[in-house]
């Protein structure tokens, strides 16, 4: 039994207040909004004045697709206490070239495979999914039930949140005959020539002989038919979720003094190494939050430039994140998370390490002009995120560094 | 009868027995030693005896968009995949990563000096007297005082026998100077490219054509121009997905 | 690209009515310097839920012969050159 999920408001679960929210371009246009406000009749491509004007009390934001993604990553892991077959179909809100995006706006769809399952035990744990899904994250879902991925997706349409839809193995062919032929993926070609021969539905098409379709539309043709006749064999792929290291700190009364948070940092970094240690493991990105008493949170990340366990390192990291941050509130709690973690590869130890060269003779060379001349004018680059929509974010031109003995 | 080449093999012959193999062999025998870094453009290359000449200083003078930099990164990439290490002075604290991954420099084996004329001139000597790197770039762009420039030509005077001894390929980057540049007289090959064309694809500017004339050269190529074409690797709007 | 300023070098940018740069100065290269083409533009809005970046960028040619990507801070208004095609 294969449950799709789709999330229909996960816009509203992106904003960092509790309001509806619209993310314009910078052109002005609506690229998103939550549901709520599509209800008033705020539309994605209308201007942002007249979605304004619809909804004064909506939170207007510039587009930016980033807390999407890591909020559809944060579900699909919460996802795989029932399951380890969950997929977070790719192509969904994804950028297309340039920062100009295409949103759907009808949220985010996830597929779990829950394996063989009565349908009562499937309702059942539908239903804890719905509710998980609901405390966790405060966003309703829709589930669509059925023996195959196409199906579902068919069939979550017509769910209701608290309302499960689910098609019974064996009827799925005879459900989907009556719904339109454009819910099957068709190419623009394919789509112009059944429109051409009068097909509409997907049990017309569904109708037509396999080998007939075969002939006509090749290969392509051959997957949408065995599709409209409710036997997609696609399986839903395993995920494999991402190692995370969490840190939180609360402290009593807002700290506003820079030592105290300083050293609570440093601690901190001594506490994730010591984690990490356990693990075995090593982290390549930090993410360091800040709460603030005037309920604001501040969030900045940095990329290492190797994998690290080591307690100073990561103390010291920290502590040019604060630099960062420019803290002016006083903060109530502390978050650290350690990203991009694996195990660590063994190395012979050397003299400069956190921005080594790997050119052991320039090495020297660096050993040199640093007993000379110190190292301040000593600069090293290093690849971050070569794919980042910012270009001073894609390398880093760091001082070299001494390392931490 | 022999003949004196077999007479000279049965020399060699009895010598290498006696002495061992490397006691004595053919001059023909032992691979030449690249002394030259290509400069990632063949018909240059033709010109100036195979490229920039190790143990010496090369000047390329040429205004921004000349395809100067991208010269200067070629020969980074051709140095360092002959293993030679390489240091660049950036005077102008604005290398750009991106373009040199695509001149094929492997980024994260440079060493990058950024700090005022003064310290970089006194780790000039240090540097190229190590022995250590096989090129060094020093760009003075966008422009040097005349204090500067007499500075920097008295350190490059001082670093020519230096030089010599340690193979060490010393490049310069300036613009053209008004009246006559501050180390020609110490330059053994100085190269102007010039921006020529555009390069268009797609309605977008893809790259140019630049014309390189060798303004110094001990060969009867001086004073001759090649069309190279410069292009660009345009990630500059964000990366396709 | 082969001059690259992370943070953008400030850059002195006459604008038409519609926000387009026409003519720019900046103390690299001496002068001012007529655009003679925009070969590409795109704008960028980033980070708004740390230190919001909004940025419109243009890919310029000039009529003196520089290729330049340029952007204008939305937030600001200020210019800066980002890269310098050489």
């Amino acid at each position: 039994m294969i449950a799709c999920i789709l999330i229909p408001d996960i816009i509203s679960a992106c904003s960092p207040e509790a309001k509806p929210l619209i993310l314009v371009s910078n052109k002005g246009i609506v690229r998103a909004a939550s549901l709520s406000l599509a209800h008033k009749g705020v539309r994605v491509g209308m201007r942002t004045q007249a979605a304004h004007a619809l909804c004064p009390e909506a939170t207007v934001m510039p587009f930016d697709d980033q807390p999407y993604r890591e909020l559809v990553e944060t579900v699909a892991d919460s996802l795989l206490i029932f399951s380890s077959k969950v997929e977070l179909p790719v192509g969904f809100w994804r950028p297309q070239r340039k920062p100009l995006l295409s949103i759907h706006p009808s949220g985010a769809i996830f597929y779990v495979d829950l394996g063989k399952l009565r349908k009562t035990e499937a309702a059942q744990l539908v239903h804890e999914m719905s509710a998980l899904l609901l405390a966790t994250f405060h966003v309703p879902c829709c589930v669509g039930l059925a023996s195959n991925k196409f199906t579902a997706s068919v069939a979550v349409r017509l769910a209701q949140p608290n309302n499960p839809k689910l098609v019974q193995r064996g009827f799925e062919g005879r459900f989907l005959a009556r719904h339109s032929i454009n819910l099957l993926p068709l190419d623009k070609e394919i789509n112009r020539r059944l429109h051409q021969l009068g097909i509409s539905t997907i049990g017309q098409f569904a109708t037509l002989p396999a080998d007939a379709v075969f002939n006509q539309f090749g290969k392509q043709g051959r997957f949408l038919h065995m599709l409209a006749t409710g036997e997609d064999t696609c399986p839903v792929s395993t995920r494999i979720p991402k190692a995370k290291e969490h840190l939180t700190r609360v402290f009593d009364g807002a700290i506003e003094d820079k030592q105290v948070l300083q050293s609570a940092l440093e601690g901190m970094g001594c506490e994730l190494a010591k984690r990490l240690a356990e693990k075995n493991l090593t982290t390549q990105l930090l993410e360091l939050t800040f709460a603030t008493d005037d309920k604001h949170t501040l969030k900045t990340k940095r990329v290492l430039h190797e994998p690290t366990a080591h307690g100073k390192l990561l103390g010291r990291t920290l502590l040019r994140l604060l630099e960062q941050l420019k803290c002016e509130a006083g903060v109530t709690e502390v978050r650290v998370m350690a990203d991009n973690l694996a195990t660590p590869v063994m190395r012979q130890l050397d003299l400069f390490g956190t921005a080594t060269l790997n050119d052991n003779r320039l090495s020297d060379l660096l050993e040199k002009l640093t007993m000379r001349f110190g190292n301040e004018s000593l600069y090293s680059v290093v690849t971050a995120e070569p794919d980042h929509w910012l270009p001073e974010y894609r390398y880093v031109i760091e001082p070299i560094e001494e390392e931490v003995a | 009868m022999y003949t004196r080449e077999q007479k000279l093999q049965a020399v060699i012959d009895d010598i290498q027995k006696k002495w061992g193999d490397k006691a004595i062999r053919k001059a023909r025998a032992v691979s030449p030693v690249n002394d030259n870094l290509p400069t990632g453009f063949p018909s240059l290359d033709a010109l100036i005896g195979g490229g920039v000449e190790r143990g010496c200083l090369t000047e390329i003078i040429g205004l921004p968009t000349s395809g100067m930099t991208t010269l200067a990164l070629k020969v980074m990439a051709s140095a360092q995949q002959e293993g030679d290490g390489v240091v660049l002075f950036d005077l102008a604290a604005a290398f750009d990563p991106a373009a040199a991954t695509f001149c094929g420099v492997d980024i994260a084996n440079i060493l990058l000096l950024r700090d005022d004329v003064d310290s970089l001139i006194s780790m000039l000597s240090d540097v190229v007297g190590s022995a250590i790197p096989g090129l060094v770039v020093v760009n003075t762009f966008p422009r040097l005082s005349g204090k500067e420039q007499f500075q920097l030509s008295e350190a490059i005077k001082r670093l020519m026998p230096l030089l010599i001894v340690t193979r060490c390929a010393l490049l310069l980057l300036s613009l053209p100077a008004s009246g006559r540049s501050f180390v020609s007289q110490y330059a053994s090959l100085r190269l102007n490219p010039r921006f020529d064309r555009w390069f268009f694809a797609n309605g977008d500017v893809s790259g140019f054509q630049s014309v390189i004339t060798i303004l110094k050269y001990k060969g009867e190529n001086e004073g001759r121009r090649v069309a190279v074409p410069i292009l660009f690797d345009d990630k500059s709007g964000g990366v396709d997905t | 690209m082969s001059y690259f300023w992370p943070d953008g070098y400030p850059l002195a940018v006459q604008a038409d009515h519609e926000g387009l740069p026409l003519c720019l100065a900046w103390d690299w290269c001496p002068g001012l310097h007529s655009i003679w083409m925009i070969a590409d533009e795109w704008s960028v809005d980033d980070l708004w839920w740390v230190e919001r970046k909004s940025r419109d960028y243009y890919k310029v040619v000039t009529e003196s012969g520089q290729a330049l990507v340029i952007f204008q801070d939305v937030l600001t208004q200020n210019w800066f050159v980002q890269w310098m095609f050489d």
